[in-house]
């Protein structure tokens, strides 16, 4: 009799059950899947870090090659026009798409040609703000380059005088998704509502 | 007793088909992991091939055309003041500066192709790590010479002396693979005014074909340009996107679906040569 008893309280899964077991895979799967899209925008997130890192020592690079001894003062200047935000980001060249394909695979015209000709200290002042932008879009065309100082002696000819600090920005935007959360830093987003990553070096020349 | 049953067909069926789904999106799942897996990796070796490189370059460029005769231990089996001479004046060499090879030289390649640099510095051991003979500290003039072989990136090292012609002995030199899977190799290089007039700043940026006539004019190369296009191995991506990439002064070039690709760009300022050319004004 026991056997019995046993017997009538056996039953199988009835389809009702294996519905609610697939519905509660399927958000399961779902969670999975989303997991891909938070590994890929951090992966991003990652190779613009990188490039950006990559890009910020070659603009100091650059500012330690265009240097010249000051005529007053200690340490070394370049020319005004390296803190020229005009120079930097394409600013006054039209493009519909991708700026590196537009701006940079071959000189625009409007970009003096320091190598066929000998260029001045202001001409390779543009020229560097061009190749240098060009370095900075190559993997993600968001990013942004600025190059700013802080003036020592406010002013004198100089927009940075010797001895002076050379911030040097490189940002780009992120974009919050799911449970993808960036700590923004007050420097990358001067402008309050701006959602922008970025690196920074501060260098004396 | 209730009678028992089993699951009717058309339950299996439903179970069945239910369960193919289920293995079916996981298997989706798995593949597209797979996919980024091998996305991820192609561009994390990339970047970290052309981080290890651009480093390794810097590290060793920064001091060509260096010659510090008070702070370092010289070999002084030659005449270092010639010596001194040679490498400050000349820190890329060109094709006929060294008497023992005639054809040792920094080149611009035609269409494309990658660039040779050869550079002129004072060091204890050339990029190959070989001491050529000299005692364990003592610096001599080192010959570096980087080109590309193959797609790999190499850097062959010289004794100097040799090649100038004031030692004895044959050549002898070292080399060593620095990197794989280099698709183009460009140098450029930024030439002073003459050193009479010049601070020391790079007025252009030039192609090594240009070099021997800004030595005639006295300008002096204060900066090195270089441009690396590196691509991640064979068969670890295939869905890329095509794009096209120019290096430095080089056309573009078409990437293809099977690898990820990427420039390195630097600029590298010479100090030892700024400082040289700003106290000969």
């Amino acid at each position: 009799m026991r056997n019995v008893a046993h017997l009538k309280l056996q039953c199988g899964v009835g389809l009702i059950e294996i519905l609610v077991t697939l519905f509660i895979l399927a958000i399961g799967l779902l969670g999975v899947a989303s997991l891909q899209f938070v590994g890929s925008f951090a992966n991003k997130d990652a190779i613009s870090r990188t490039q950006s890192e990559l890009v910020a020592n070659q603009v100091a690079e650059r500012l330690r090659a265009a240097a010249s001894p000051p005529l007053t003062g200690d340490g070394m200047v370049v020319h005004n026009q390296y803190f020229a935000s005009a120079n930097y980001n394409f600013t006054g060249l039209s493009c519909s798409g991708d700026p590196y394909d537009c701006h940079c695979l071959s000189r625009p015209a409007s970009i003096p040609d320091c190598e066929g000709n000998q260029c001045s200290a202001l001409e390779v002042a543009q020229y560097d703000g061009w190749a240098l932008s060009c370095a900075a879009v190559q993997t993600n065309p968001t990013i942004q380059l600025s190059v700013t100082c802080t003036d020592l002696i406010a002013g004198d000819a100089n927009s940075c005088s010797a001895g002076s600090m050379v911030h040097i920005l490189v940002s780009w935007p992120v974009h919050t998704a799911g449970n993808q959360q960036y700590s923004l830093h007050s420097r990358c987003n001067p402008n309050t509502g701006d959602k922008n990553s970025c690196i920074f070096k501060d260098i004396l020349l | 007793m209730k009678r028992q049953s089993g699951f009717s067909l058309i339950e299996l069926m439903i179970s069945l088909v239910l369960g193919l789904i289920i293995t079916g999106g996981v298997i989706q799942i798995m593949m597209s992991s797979r996919v980024t897996n091998g996305v991820n990796q192609a561009v994390s070796q990339v970047q970290e091939s052309g981080r290890f490189i651009m480093t390794r370059l810097s590290r060793e460029l920064y001091e060509v055309g260096r010659y510090d005769t008070i702070a370092t231990r010289i070999d002084t089996s030659v005449d270092i003041l010639t010596e001194a001479a040679f490498i400050q004046n000349r820190p890329v060499a060109l094709a006929g500066d060294f008497i023992a090879s005639n054809t040792l030289g920094s080149v611009q390649a035609t269409a494309g192709g990658d660039d040779q640099l050869v550079v002129n510095l004072l060091d204890a051991r050339d990029c190959a790590g070989a001491k050529h003979g000299y005692a364990n500290d003592a610096e001599f003039h080192v010959v570096n010479h980087y080109q590309v072989v193959n797609s790999q990136l190499r850097c062959t090292g010289y004794d100097g002396r040799i090649l100038r012609g004031v030692k004895g002995g044959g050549v002898s030199a070292s080399s060593i693979t620095l990197m794989d899977n280099v698709i183009s190799f460009q140098v450029q290089y930024g030439i002073s005014e003459a050193a009479e007039v010049s601070d020391g700043l790079a007025v252009r940026y030039v192609t090594a074909d240009e070099l021997a006539l800004a030595r005639g004019n006295k300008q002096q190369v204060v900066a090195i340009r270089l441009g690396i296009l590196l691509r991640s191995d064979d068969s670890q991506v295939n869905q890329m996107a095509e794009h096209k990439l120019a290096v430095l002064n080089e056309d573009a070039i078409t990437t293809d679906k099977n690898h990820y690709y990427q420039i390195f760009n630097q600029t590298l300022a010479l100090r030892n040569m700024k400082n040289f050319v700003r106290s000969a004004k």
